[in-house]
Parts: C-alpha cells; structure tokens; sequence
C-alpha cells in the first residue's frame, strides 16, 4: 500500500515537473518574441524615456509655482470683511506680497474708525483658520489729513488645489 | 565473545532477499528520491515565478512602446523641448518675456538677473511690470507657458492701486539622464497635455505673424546711383 502511494506520489511530481518546464519553455519563448519587437522599437523606447523624465520635471517644477490668482482671491475674500453700509469706508488691500512657500504679507487700508474696529474683529475670527495655518498683525498705523488707518497682516495661507 | 547471526536469521534473510531489496529501493526512493524531486520542483518554480515577473516588465514596456502614438509623442516632444529646453538659452529668455509682455500689454519695465542665484535648471529673474487691471490678470492667466518657454513665478508683489507687479520668474531647463525603461509610468494623457499645449503655442504663434504686415513690395531701385 505505501509503495502505491509512494509510486503515486512519484508519478504526480513527474508530471508537476514537466509541466513546471514546459511553463518555463513557454515564457522563454514569449520573452524571447517581446525582446525582439523591443528591438526593433528601441528609438521610440528611447524618446518614451526622454519623454517621460522631462514631463515628470515639468509636473514637479509647476508645483513649485506661486498659483498668485487663487491665493490672492482667496486672501482678499478672507481678511477683507463683507462690506457694511458706506463702500468707501470698507477695507481694501494696498499692498500684498506672495511667495511660493505660500507666506504672505498684506497691507490692509480703512478709512474710518468704524471699519477699523469691524476689520480687526474680522481678523480675530477663529474661522480664518480654515484658510491660514498662520496669522499675525504686524503692525498697524494712522494716517492724518487724509485720515486713513493701515494694517500689516502676515501669515501663511493653506494649501489649494494647483490650476496648472 | 562476538554476536553471530543464526542460521535461522541467514535463511529468513536469503529466502526473502528480493523482497528486502525492493525494501531497500523503496526507502531510498522516499527518503531520497521523493524530497530531491520536490526540492527540484521548488526550483522550477521559483524560476519560473522571477521569469514571470520579468515578462511582466517587458509586456508593460511592450505596451507602452508598441502602443505608442509615434507622431503625438514626436509633437510632445518637440513641445517640452520648447518649454524646458535641454540647456539654458538666454535668447529664448528675452523672447519668451517680450511675447508675454505683448500678448497681455503687461509693460515690463526692469529685467534683473543675480548672477548668484543661478542653478543648473533654473534662472531665475526679477522683473518689474506695469499695466492695467485686465493686463495683470492676462499675464498672471497666461505666464506660465504662452511665451514659449516655462516659467515659473518664486514669489510675487502686488499694489493693486498702481496695478504694479514686482515678481521672480523663473526659466527652467533640463536634461534628462535615463536610459532605461524600467520603472517609467507612462500616461497617454501627458502626451495629449503637451501635444494640446504645442498647438495652442504654434496658434498664437500664426496669430501675432498675422498682426505684423509681411508686405514690403515698396519700389527699389537696381542702381543705387541711377534715376
């Protein structure tokens, strides 16, 4: 009865081998077809590679880009307070620096106490951290004749989506 | 004194001689022969597996190249060389700021290049500019690549109350190194941006030839010294 089994046995791996070698002719000879065609390929293969170095240069180095227009939009719509009664005493941007590690510095102009008061009300929102990691006062000054009040906001905003 | 074997053990031993070999055969062939196949199968296998993985490679290498559209990829090539050249050429630089400058009527009005912030890919170069509102945001729309090479901007100022612009830009260039296929991920769609963005460059291009007359039928004179 064991000697059956063992026969069995070596029976089954005889086959399980050759198959395993055939398997093994089979993929050498696939390899061996898709090697030539790669040959005669080889110039396309060439500017494939070319190709796909530099477009991954060109991706990587548009990352690294400022995006000014959403920051900015997105700047201007945050700190600037929605605009309450007369538009000429509302808060506007007079100056705004931007890099690309997305730090900015904004220069911010009222012209009346009332929209002082309601901008820096504004600034303390604990909204704005949805749209800054980072936001400090700077500084802030009075202009006389004409009476004008500026504000120096710095921070960093959060990341968007590139539009590149 | 010495253990001998017995006649009785002898004649079992004889009589059942060929039993006892074939004994001996079957216990070599299950303690030999069976693990040295399996062991050989294991082998087989494994060989076959990294002969797969191999295949694998070569069949996603095949369907890149074979699958390649070799006039779009000539296109987007000759595209991105346009846009990030293989080595920096300064003429590119001043044109690609001039056609800006004229396609959107943002005036620059100072160019500075610091000598010491150049790299081996990139240069990059403060400028200062003027225009309206509408000339601003056509340049900060279209400054990316619609002057012909790629530009990037570092960091930017902006007064909107003098429509100013005091920014650096950067002019790429690179050279690629690899000579292997291994490992690249393709996308047609890259293909399809480039070859989109090659075609909106040569529009343009025939556009501004178009706003400059070509005409100069004015009358010469053969000699210079006659009538």
């Amino acid at each position: 009865m064991l000697g059956l089994l063992t026969l069995l046995i070596l029976i089954g791996l005889y086959f399980i081998n050759s198959r395993t070698d055939g398997e093994y002719v089979r993929l050498l000879s696939a390899k061996e077809f898709i090697l030539k065609q790669l040959i005669d390929k080889k110039n396309e293969e060439k500017k494939l590679i070319t190709f796909v170095e530099k477009s991954d240069f060109y991706n990587k180095t548009v990352k690294s880009d400022i995006n000014f227009q959403s920051y900015y939009y997105r700047i201007q719509e945050s700190l600037l307070p929605a605009v309450s009664g007369d538009a000429s005493s509302s808060a506007s941007i007079v100056n705004i620096s931007l890099d690309n590690k997305r730090l900015f510095k904004s220069v911010i102009r009222v012209n009346t106490d009332t929209a002082l008061f309601e901008l820096l009300r504004h600034v303390e929102d604990s909204k704005l951290q949805n749209t800054f990691e980072d936001l400090a006062l700077e500084s802030f000054s009075i202009k006389i004749n004409p009476t004008y009040y500026e504000i120096v906001l710095t921070g960093i905003i959060k990341e968007s989506e590139k539009k590149i | 004194m010495k253990k001998r074997f017995d006649i009785y053990t002898l004649r079992l031993i004889k009589d059942n001689g060929i039993y006892l070999f074939f004994l001996l055969i079957f216990i070599i062939l299950l303690f030999g022969f069976i693990p040295m196949q399996i062991n050989h199968f294991f082998g087989l296998d494994d060989r076959n597996k990294k002969l797969n993985q191999e295949l694998t490679q070569l069949k996603n290498q095949q369907n890149l190249v074979i699958n390649l559209k070799s006039n779009q990829l000539d296109q987007a090539i000759k595209t991105i060389n346009t846009l990030v050249p293989n080595s920096e050429d300064y003429f590119s630089i001043i044109t690609a700021l001039e056609t800006i400058s004229s396609k959107t009527g943002f005036s620059i009005s100072q160019y500075r290049i610091s000598l010491a912030d150049i790299s081996k890919q990139s240069i990059p170069i403060e400028i200062t500019g003027v225009g309206g509102t509408g000339s601003i945001v056509n340049f900060l729309n279209g400054y990316h690549f619609s002057g012909g090479r790629l530009i990037t901007i570092t960091s930017l100022e902006y007064s909107p109350s003098v429509t100013k612009l005091n920014l650096v830009l950067n002019f790429h260039n690179f050279k690629p190194t690899k000579t292997d296929i291994i490992n690249v991920k393709f996308d047609q769609q890259e293909i399809d941006k480039f070859v989109a963005i090659g075609e909106t460059l040569s529009k343009d291009q025939v556009n501004q030839e178009n706003l400059i007359p070509g005409q100069f039928n004015y009358p010469v004179r053969g000699n210079p010294f006659g009538q």
